[in-house]
């Protein structure tokens, strides 16, 4: 309810808004007449166009296509990955052995998010001798600057200052070591082994190494229950689908005698053999334990009900930590710190014709682009004022039912002259209608050419059509009235301002019952949020003769290519998002 | 590998070897089998193959991730800010305050797609998951556009308009060469090591409860007391504590109620589950278990030292920022346990009064477990698998059970129950003329009567044979034993992992639609199940060649088809 600036957005013309919009329920006539009605208004209050209006700033543009591109009919190629918090690049190989986290010492504060630092728990040293001590030593710990947590509360503290991620990959919270994937592996190939070659092997192996003995009840962490799970999966499957000799899998291994033997007994009816081998032949079994990925669910959760009671809402994980956090951590001692994501720089193509349209520089660290084909140099901005200066201590809402006069200023990025052409519904769609009036809905822009050029022609002639149109200040807050229908109201070099006249809607419901219209009694009494800010779908279609295409212009051959002029339209639909209904 | 061919839940049931190996040397010396993929293709080919993307949809949140992950790595979700316009940054200003929809159910505004598929807009479920899975790819995956393969772990009753709508987003927007589908709880039940299982997904919008045998989904029971009732019962909790005169009328202070968000939040912090009334007996029929019973009493003596003593640190502070003016909220600990007793236990509702499609929770469990074969039943009750958001609540999955125990107890599998059944079992009249009926007398006096002494074959008792029973011995051997006849929960990973692990075993989808055909056809152009299934079947037995059997002539929506 405080200030509203105006904004404008634009619609991407891929959007096809009327094929896949239906209301299951809905009668099939309102749909069909939906669909022949290709001329339909842009509902900027309807859900979808959520989804399709873009900031200006957002949109690219396809030269080869002449079409405006928005995020979704682009295609992404992937130039860098890089770290936000390091920005140091990672390869693409790292990226998809070690997954999209920053795997240095970047991590972020799993209370606030704000980057954690390394700190030594030792006191620096101190007095004489001081800059000898080969650094800080002794126990390092993650430390937030920002709200003081610090990785000592969740007793994890590290041996080295680099490396973390590797370092924190092996403590649990507590401090207890965690056992490695790999330390996994090989106590699951010993058991293999063991297996295979009875006992005794084992036992020799085991006073060799001494590997760590894994509980079979114990609780397993996601990672490892999914590991131990495809471990206990893919042997099950290779036991239970042996490979016969020629590599076949299956009936069609004709090279086992258990092959030749189903066939033999193929046409003898159900035979015994065929039977007995089908018992025998191994089913793939369950998992039975831990250290297959079988876990038991303790059921027991008075332990967290005891936390919950006595230690309250402050030890527990809000949701949005909870949503950074890879497992379930209820409390906030079980929240860990959060490695940084990692981040890309892309490159985008347009979809249709595979042309580039924005290539950043490779380098992390510059922000140069080599292609940058932004829509904001292709078609014309809008701005919007109100007419009347406001006062400052006016409030900025807009009175209902009292018409409001806004300035649009079309700005042109081409090096050509523009035709703009507007057009709006006179009744904005939705529960409550704002009336629209375009006072001047044809007009020309200039062209965006040299500043100086314009200087000097304006000196030697002053054009017309092209010619300045400026209002002082005086002439502009006594011409209040003055802003006739068909003329432009203020003209520069490459920009035009025309006026659009606007009667906000009262946003009173409680009117009488047979005046409300049914989709009013429909949606209920309320005004939703949204409802109170006016805005107006604009359709604008901007005409330009261009320079042709290089290809036609080659095609077409000889000298005269530079005379080639062809004639260019865009056509798209904005929305302006004007102010915001004082409710009364 | 390359054997099964099906759906994910029937294709490892399929594992079984179809190979008829030697009967006097089962124990062939073979080398393990890798994936066969792996050892034919180049490496190049086989990281191309990693490429696979997960998805799950849900009514709430989007899980996305690569095949061979253990968890997901976006979780995105569907709320109202997540469906602003681009470039709309109005959420990060200062004191913004979240929009407050008028919505004709709670939280509908928070959910892709609802049950009730009337008035649903489906452009706009397209548009949602368009950009969320857009967000996941770039912002937590770090994917370009390139068509890779996408795995769909969808819920078992997904509506065809739904799945297409899903399909035709995926395809036109994404261009992955093929879609595999799977469905949630055959996946659940992989996650957790299991072949079968009763999977109790407690989930947004309902629970549902499937028994799964051997890979397959045998029965669904499901009930709308779910995460989305239990929600609104905390919002009913937190507006009566906090106005308890308006709370009448909702609409006309809805500044003065919490958020959605903010209810939900509590819910997912503070709210417990009380442990049920019936630990004693639960305790007796434990004795029967081989489970480390001793843990089990001492847990639930704790459990019931809280549930009696409710002073003893009862009261909870809770900081309530969405109302206007904020306040802080004190409320008796035990007061957050109501929600759960309310919208998921029916407390204080006779179980007479209830709808078939509003059974609490111990009571849907109960009956589908009542409904399966008794076979299939003694395996999954010992295989109860708890996922979805409700089941993280504290104390939850303990009541569910020992309910179940206690249901158990009472009335022992008996699907007859009533007044009228308690007096026939009660009183010893009618008993003893059942038995009298049944007694050797009775047959003596038919004896009379027929002259055929011998009843049908059907009620014969099996004749003994000690030769079986030998050979039923031998064979089970080797096997260990199947646990199965009590209650037990079994932890999963969930269907997520589910279908990163499937896919990672290189296990094919009975129902995988590529992109041409899904483009030409669409959904009509589905066969039915069983046609492609024989087909598949037979083409994939042929080993690595027929693995990558081109093109399929059609395909299947599998079980949502």
């Amino acid at each position: 309810m405080t200030s509203f600036t105006p904004y404008t957005y634009f619609l991407c013309p891929c959007t096809d808004t009327s094929t896949s919009t239906r209301n299951l329920g809905d009668s099939p006539s309102a749909e069909s007449e939906e669909n022949s009605d290709d001329e339909r208004t842009f509902d900027p209050r309807a859900a979808r166009s959520n989804y399709s209006l873009y900031p200006l700033e957002h949109l690219l543009y396809c030269e080869d296509c002449h079409q405006i591109r928005c995020p979704r009919c682009v295609l992404d190629e992937i130039v860098t990955w890089y770290c936000p918090n390091c920005l140091f690049e990672v390869p693409s190989s790292t990226v998809k052995s070690e997954g999209n986290r920053c795997t240095r010492s970047c991590f972020q504060c799993p209370i606030c998010v704000a980057p954690l630092s390394v700190s030594s728990l030792e006191a620096p040293p101190e007095g004489l001798g001081a800059e000898l001590a080969s650094g800080q030593n002794g126990p390092f710990v993650l430390n937030c600057a920002y709200c003081m947590w610090s990785s000592k509360e969740i007793e994890i503290q590290f041996d080295k200052p680099n490396g973390i991620f590797a370092q924190l990959a092996k403590i649990k919270n507590g401090g207890e070591p965690i056992i490695t994937a790999k330390d996994r592996r090989k106590d699951r190939e010993e058991r293999g082994k063991r297996h295979f070659s009875g006992s005794s092997a084992a036992e020799e192996y085991q006073e060799s190494e001494a590997p760590i003995t894994l509980d079979p009840n114990e609780r397993l962490d996601p990672e490892s229950q999914f590991s131990n799970l495809k471990a206990f999966y893919q042997t099950q499957m290779a036991e239970s689908s042996p490979v016969s000799a020629l590599g076949f899998t299956g009936d069609y291994g004709y090279g086992s005698p258990g092959a030749l033997s189903r066939i033999m007994g193929l046409y003898t009816g159900g035979s015994f053999a065929d039977k007995k081998s089908k018992s025998k032949s191994g089913t793939m079994r369950e998992a039975r334990d831990a250290l297959e990925g079988l876990q038991i669910d303790p059921l027991s959760s008075s332990e967290a009900i005891t936390k919950l009671s006595t230690e309250g809402w402050e030890s527990t994980a809000s949701c949005a930590q909870r949503h950074e956090q890879t497992t379930h951590t209820p409390f906030i001692s079980d929240l860990r710190p959060i490695a940084y994501l990692l981040r890309t720089k892309r490159s985008k193509r347009c979809k249709t014709c595979r042309h580039i349209l924005s290539k950043p520089e490779s380098k992390v660290q510059t922000t140069r682009f080599r292609i940058r084909l932004v829509a904001l140099n292709y078609i014309p901005s809008i701005i919007i004022k109100p007419l009347q200066p406001t006062l400052l201590t006016a409030s900025t809402l807009l009175t209902p039912l009292k018409p409001v006069q806004f300035l649009l200023t079309f700005k042109n990025p081409l090096f050509d002259a523009v035709k703009v052409t507007l057009a709006t519904p006179a009744k904005t769609p939705g529960r409550f209608p704002t009336k629209v009036t375009v006072l001047c809905p044809q007009f020309e822009v200039g062209a965006n050419t040299d500043v100086w050029d314009e200087a000097l022609r304006d000196n030697n002639t002053k054009s017309s059509l092209s010619g300045e149109k400026r209002r002082t200040k005086a002439e502009a807050s006594e011409g209040q009235h003055q802003a006739e229908a068909g003329k432009v109201w203020e003209r520069g070099r490459n920009w035009v301002s025309v006026v659009v006249e606007v009667v906000p809607p009262s946003l009173r419901i409680d009117g009488s019952e047979w005046l409300k219209s049914e989709e009013m009694k429909r949606d209920g009494e309320e005004v939703r949020d949204g409802e109170d800010v006016v805005e107006i779908p604009v359709f604008v279609r901007v005409e330009w003769e261009g320079e042709a295409g290089g290809e036609e212009s080659g095609l077409g051959g000889g000298g005269k290519d530079k005379e080639v002029r062809e004639k260019r339209e865009l056509a798209y639909w904005c929305v302006l998002g004007l102010g915001k209904v004082a409710l009364d | 590998m390359s054997a099964p061919s099906g759906p994910t839940h029937r294709s490892v049931a399929n594992i079984r070897s179809p190979s008829s190996a030697v009967p006097g040397a089962p124990t062939t010396p073979h080398t393990p089998l890798r994936n066969i993929a792996s050892t034919f293709g180049s490496p190049s080919s086989l990281r191309a193959e990693e490429d696979t993307v997960i998805l799950e949809l849900g009514s709430r949140y989007l899980r996305a991730g690569f095949a061979g992950d253990a968890v997901p790595k976006a979780l995105i979700d569907f709320g109202p800010e997540e469906q602003k316009r681009a470039g709309d940054y109005s959420r990060w200003e200062v004191g913004y305050v979240g929009e407050r929809r008028d919505e004709k159910s709670w939280g509908q505004s928070y959910e892709l797609w609802r049950p009730d598929l009337r008035g649903l807009d489906l452009g706009l479920v397209g548009d949602k998951i368009d950009r969320a899975i857009r967000d996941a790819f770039t912002k937590y995956l770090l994917i370009d556009s390139r068509p890779r393969r996408m795995n769909l772990v969808l819920p078992s009753t997904l509506p065809l308009p739904l799945l297409s709508v899903v399909l035709d987003t995926l395809f036109t927007n994404f261009q992955p060469p093929a879609i595999s589908l799977m469905s949630a709880p055959v996946l659940t039940t992989v996650a957790a090591g299991l072949r079968s299982a009763l999977v109790v997904d407690i989930g947004w919008a309902e629970t549902v409860v499937t028994g799964v045998y051997e890979y397959r989904e045998v029965q669904s029971t499901r009930s709308v007391r779910a995460t989305k009732m239990f929600g609104e019962a905390m919002f009913k909790l937190l507006a009566d504590d906090i106005r308890p005169t308006i709370s009448q009328r909702e609409s006309a202070s809805r500044k003065s109620l919490p958020s959605l968000e903010e209810c939900e939040e509590i819910a997912i912090r503070m709210a417990w589950c009380k442990p049920g009334k019936y630990v004693e007996t639960r305790k007796l029929s434990r004795e029967l278990t081989p489970v480390k019973e001793e843990d089990e009493v001492k847990t639930s003596m704790r459990a019931l030292s809280i549930s009696g003593d409710p002073d003893a640190g009862s009261m909870v502070s809770i900081p309530l920022s969405s109302i206007n003016p904020p306040e802080s909220l004190l409320l008796p600990f035990s007061k957050l346990a109501e929600p759960c007793e309310n919208a998921l236990f029916a407390a204080g509702v006779l179980p007479e009064d209830l709808d078939d499609e509003e059974l609490p929770l111990h009571l849907l469990v109960y009956r589908s477990l009542l409904q399966l074969p008794v076979d299939v039943r003694s395996i999954c009750m010992s295989r109860i698998v708890f996922t979805g958001g409700g089941s993280v609540i504290p104390g939850l999955r303990k009541r569910i059970l020992d309910e179940v125990a206690y249901l158990i107890n009472q009335q022992n599998w008996n699907p007859v129950k009533g007044r009228a059944v308690d007096e026939y079992r009660s009183n010893p009249k009618l008993q003893r003329t059942k038995s009298r009926r049944r007694g050797p007398t009775a047959i003596l006096e038919e004896q009379g009567v027929m002259e055929t002494p011998v009843p049908s074959a059907a009620l014969i008792e099996q004749e003994y044979d000690p030769i079986e029973e030998q050979l039923k011995k031998e064979a089970a051997k080797g096997k260990p034993p199947v646990e199965s006849g009590h209650l037990r929960a079994v932890d999963s990973l969930g269907a997520w992992a589910g279908g990163s692990l499937l896919s990672q075993l290189k296990v094919p989808a009975i129902s995988m639609i590529e992109r041409e055909q899904w483009l030409q056809h669409g959904a009509a152009g589905a066969s039915r199940l069983i046609d492609v299934n024989v087909i598949a079947a037979h083409r994939q037995s042929m080993g690595p060649g027929a693995f990558k059997s081109g093109d399929r002539s059609s395909f299947t929506l599998g079980l949502w088809g």
